[in-house]
């Protein structure tokens, strides 16, 4: 049987429930500092040097330049809306993803074992083809006369009229294809761990199928889903070939104004500046959805 | 063997089926256009190509300037995923240790912040690390670490979901009989979140793999990884090289890891599930 | 108070850390340094002066591979001393022209960049013979130069009418319909706002200074029209796959497609004119051999061999008697190419910020 774990004894369901308690007494019981000295600390080191240095480095970037970069860049109307653009971006693409994923995932699980295999093998296709190259697979597919337009030609449709290349809707297909793999995988595993015999159990006694998904399969599934929703949001926001190239100029983001900035303008401070506002903003974010959605405790 | 699942969702198994191949033409259709361009006898990337050959094929086989890289970014993927690995999973099983919930938001936190770092900033940190200690910049060991980083959270996220299908019980029964806790850890806890390991294992490797911004910065003057191979190969033209290298290292990608599942499913069949090996 | 707490316990841990990967990372440099220079290549065994190599930073491709062929091999032949490509990566390069240490010893750049950085840039050494076709103000700096066009091409059978004569003509939709395929990565506004305004009616020598807003609103008449490209090679593909009529490009891709087999027009009237070549950043480490190769790349001989396969315009005026006259034809600089204009460099060196700026805002709009 699947229980939650408390990271904290009794704080999360059924605090008083006499798990719960034993929980608690094995807190007191062990004495787990030496366990999480030797398992945190090695990590934690490898963070401090490796990102300690780069991240201090970006704020002396930041702040050695000849003005205020922070006040400088909140004045420029593209940094802005950019920042909005690319958190709006990342949002639409993480719900769709996740929701596309959760079901890819059930998919996977319930085909016929020899649809269960191209599905995979399609999953990891994309996986490891590379991200520039996939971008550029879906300009192909998405331009006028591109291969939409050959296959609707095909089928006798060749007048339809493809309008997908360089617009809004055109570059969102290939971020949710970019970003399936990583809403999919935990999912499966997840679903793979899934206990049989409560499973059997629940069809035997009747359960319908939504009852059952409730009660047995999503709490299972749900931090999983998490942990995916987290990493393809984040990552989401680091989006910067793909829409430029699909979506055209007007769906520049964050990623994209960094680099100009430090590319050809040669401005590293206000790149830098940038760079910290979006983690800065990513942490905040993910900060507050942690306190309002308790995303640390259902993710596990 | 079918999964108990479809007898659970019962009438909605065909829709999720066909819902599901749709979802998955996204993933395919830009496969298969990448791999017709690259068959073309023509010189450019055009869909739909322009005759048959393999040409470019040959040419991306017997060209150093694409096997060298490809072999140097396996190496490099290899050693920054084994970090990787070893680092994030053991950040994830300690997470779990800890008992303050503030503190442990804290460290979630900070194991994600790779990824929100954009590699662009990230990179130009690592290259002065690099301008500061004069010999570094002409070896790999920055970049290696560099892509360690950025590929732990994969690790750390996927592995610290998994945490939670370890019963808090078990751990307190195996202390209970006097287990030390890396014993716990070997018996208990690892063999459960070993799968997911694994698939944690396969995003990091894939990340790095195709990490280029790292790449651009940190590789010495004149050697190239995989990813900057083929961003070079992009600067100036595309050529079908560009995608029949990446259509190689997509199936042979897909080859390893179908040899790996088979041969890890011929050694697993007829053991128990992993969960019932923990209460032995 | 809980918080600050916390908070001054881990900036302490953290510098304690931080003190500790910086030992580390020492010795790691230390052990790698040692390793390296066991590992230096010995001396050439001719009788040059010159050893080990230089870095030179370039975008690749088949340009690179033409100057591999037509300078660096003959080089490394003569010199021993090893030519190492550096994929050419802007902040690297931009540090370097900031004068901060960095790998390259000679930098792809053009006018507007070498104007702005000369300061910390080598002067070449009075024996490297002197691009005289590149402006008199960048001669002492420009090292293997060559010149680029930025202008508009077509697939000629797309108009029977031999296609737009001018900037005008490019921006008439309805007598040469289409999209326009245009740059659309705000860091290369290319001749971007200089078109508009030739388009406007603006006299080719009345460019400068730039009217931004007058630029910018002839480009918003045409921007429903345009489709953009990210990075150059996209040209080829917008132009084959018939998704454009007509781009605007660096002339190499128009070369590039002829090259493919493609039957392309390159309008040369109002083409701009940019020349690009190497400078030596003055925290170059291997000065010595980047001067040696400066003068191996000013030989008409082996520039001739780098305009034959690249039809970029060559810098020493010597090397068009070694051209075939169809090379000629295709050169940007070619003389009769007379209706070409030229940059006025020095206020687009000296206005880069309002370039970036104003074409960043417009593409984002």
């Amino acid at each position: 049987m699947t229980l939650r774990q408390t990271t904290e004894p009794g704080a999360t369901t059924a605090p008083g429930s006499a798990r719960a308690r034993l929980t608690r007494f094995a807190a007191a019981l062990s004495s787990p500092s030496s366990e999480r000295r030797w398992l945190l600390w090695p990590p934690l080191a490898f963070f401090a040097v490796m990102l300690g240095i780069p991240m201090v480095a970006l704020v002396v970037t930041a702040l050695s330049g000849e003005g205020n970069a922070f006040a400088e860049i909140f004045q420029l109307n593209v940094f802005v809306s950019a920042l909005i653009r690319t958190f709006v971006l990342a949002l639409i693409v993480t719900a769709v993803t996740v929701v596309f994923g959760l079901i890819y995932s059930v998919g996977l699980a319930v085909a016929p074992s020899w649809l269960k295999w191209i599905l995979l093998a399609w999953l990891f296709l994309s996986l490891w083809t590379s991200v520039m190259v996939r971008s550029f697979g879906w300009m192909l597919i998405e331009l006028p006369l591109g291969a939409l337009h050959w296959f609707l030609s095909l089928i006798g449709l060749s007048e339809v009229k493809i309008e997908l290349y360089q617009t809004t809707v055109g570059m969102y297909p290939a971020m949710i294809a970019v970003m399936l793999p990583f809403a999919v995988l935990p999912v499966v595993a997840a679903i793979e761990s899934l206990d049989r015999e409560q499973l059997r159990a629940a069809v035997v006694y009747g359960a319908g199928p939504l009852l059952a998904i409730r009660t047995v399969v999503l709490p299972v599934v749900r931090p999983a889903l998490i942990s995916g929703g987290v990493l393809v949001f984040v990552m989401s926001l680091g989006f910067y070939v793909t829409p430029l190239l699909l979506g055209g100029p007007s769906n520049m983001t964050i990623s994209g104004l960094i680099n100009t900035q430090l590319n050809t303008a040669n401005r590293p401070d206000l790149a830098a500046a940038m760079s910290i506002v979006l983690v800065a903003a990513t942490m905040l974010i993910y900060l507050v959805a942690d306190r309002l959605f308790k995303v640390s405790e259902r993710w596990g | 063997m079918k999964n108990p699942l479809a007898g659970v969702i019962g009438g909605f198994r065909y829709p999720v089926v066909v819902l599901s191949v749709a979802i998955g033409l996204l993933l395919f259709v830009p496969f298969a256009v990448l791999v017709a361009t690259s068959v073309t006898s023509g010189q450019l990337i055009l869909f739909p190509p322009q005759g048959f050959s393999l040409k470019w094929y040959v040419s991306v086989l017997g060209d150093r300037a694409w096997t060298d890289p490809f072999w140097l970014s396996m190496g490099v993927s290899l050693a920054a995923t084994a970090i990787a690995v070893l680092l994030g999973t053991s950040g994830a099983l300690a997470v779990h240790r800890i008992v303050r919930p503030g503190v442990g938001r804290l460290v979630r936190t900070l194991f994600i912040l790779p990824i929100a770092l954009p590699p662009v900033a990230y990179a130009v940190g690592l290259h002065r690390i690099n301008i500061l200690f004069e010999g570094l910049n002409k070896s790999l060991v920055v970049l290696v670490l560099g892509e360690a980083i950025i590929a732990m959270p994969y690790v750390f996220v996927l592995v610290s979901s998994a945490m939670n299908r370890v019963d808090p019980a078990l751990r307190l029964a195996a202390s209970t009989m006097g287990a030390s806790w890396p014993m716990i850890l070997r018996r208990v806890e690892l063999p459960i979140v070993l799968p997911t390991v694994i698939t944690g294992a396969i995003f990091a490797f894939s990340v790095v793999f195709d990490e280029v911004v790292l790449s651009v910065f940190l590789t010495p003057p004149g050697t190239q990884t995989f990813p900057l191979a083929m961003l070079s190969a992009a600067r100036e033209a595309f050529s079908p090289n560009l995608t029949a290298a990446s259509t190689m290292v997509s199936l042979a990608a897909l080859a390893l890891l179908g040899i790996v599942t088979v041969v890890g499913n011929r050694r697993a069949r007829g053991r128990r599930p992993v969960r019932k090996v923990s209460s032995t | 108070m809980l918080k600050n707490l916390a908070g001054t316990a881990r900036t302490r841990r953290y510098s304690r850390v931080l003190a500790g990967g910086i030992a580390t990372a020492a010795t790691i440099a230390l052990l790698a340094g040692c390793s390296s220079s066991d590992a230096a290549p010995a001396a050439s065994g001719t009788e040059s002066a010159l050893s080990g190599s230089v870095v030179v930073a370039d975008y690749g491709g088949p340009t690179h591979d033409a100057r591999a062929t037509a300078y660096f091999d003959g080089f490394t032949a003569d010199t021993g001393v090893t030519v190492t490509s550096a994929d050419y990566t802007d902040a690297i390069a931009n540090a370097q022209l900031d004068g901060e240490a960095g790998d390259y010893d000679l930098i792809q750049t053009s006018t507007d960049t070498l104007l702005k950085y000369q300061d910390n840039l080598e002067e070449l050494p009075a024996d490297v013979p002197r691009g005289d076709l590149l402006p008199e103000n960048i001669q002492d700096y420009a090292a293997g130069a060559f010149t680029i066009g930025i202008t508009q091409g077509w697939l000629t059978d797309t108009f029977s009418d031999g296609g737009p004569k001018d900037w005008a003509d490019f921006f008439d939709t309805t007598k040469y319909p289409g999209k326009r395929a245009w740059p659309g990565s705000a860091g290369s506004y290319d001749a971007s706002f200089e078109i508009a305004l030739l388009a406007d009616g603006v006299a080719p020598e009345d460019l400068y200074p730039i009217d931004f807003d007058r630029a910018v609103k002839k480009l918003n008449e045409l921007k429903p029209d345009m489709v953009f490209y990210s990075s150059y090679p996209e040209v080829q593909q917008l132009l084959s796959s018939g998704t454009a009529s007509i781009a605007v490009s660096v002339t190499g891709q128009f070369t590039a497609l002829q090259r493919a087999g493609l039957d392309v027009t390159v309008q040369w009237n109002e083409a701009f004119l940019s020349p690009n070549f190497f400078v030596v950043p003055t925290t170059s480490k291997n000065k010595e051999n980047a001067f040696a190769l400066a003068k191996a790349m000013a030989d008409a001989e082996n520039e001739a061999t780098f305009t034959t396969a690249t039809h970029y315009g060559p810098a020493l005026s010597a090397t068009f008697d070694l051209l075939d006259a169809d090379v000629v034809s295709q050169l940007p600089n070619a003389p009769e190419h007379d209706k070409a204009i030229q940059f006025d460099e020095q206020y687009r060196a000296d206005n880069l910020d309002t370039y970036l700026d104003t074409y960043t805002a417009w593409l984002a709009q």
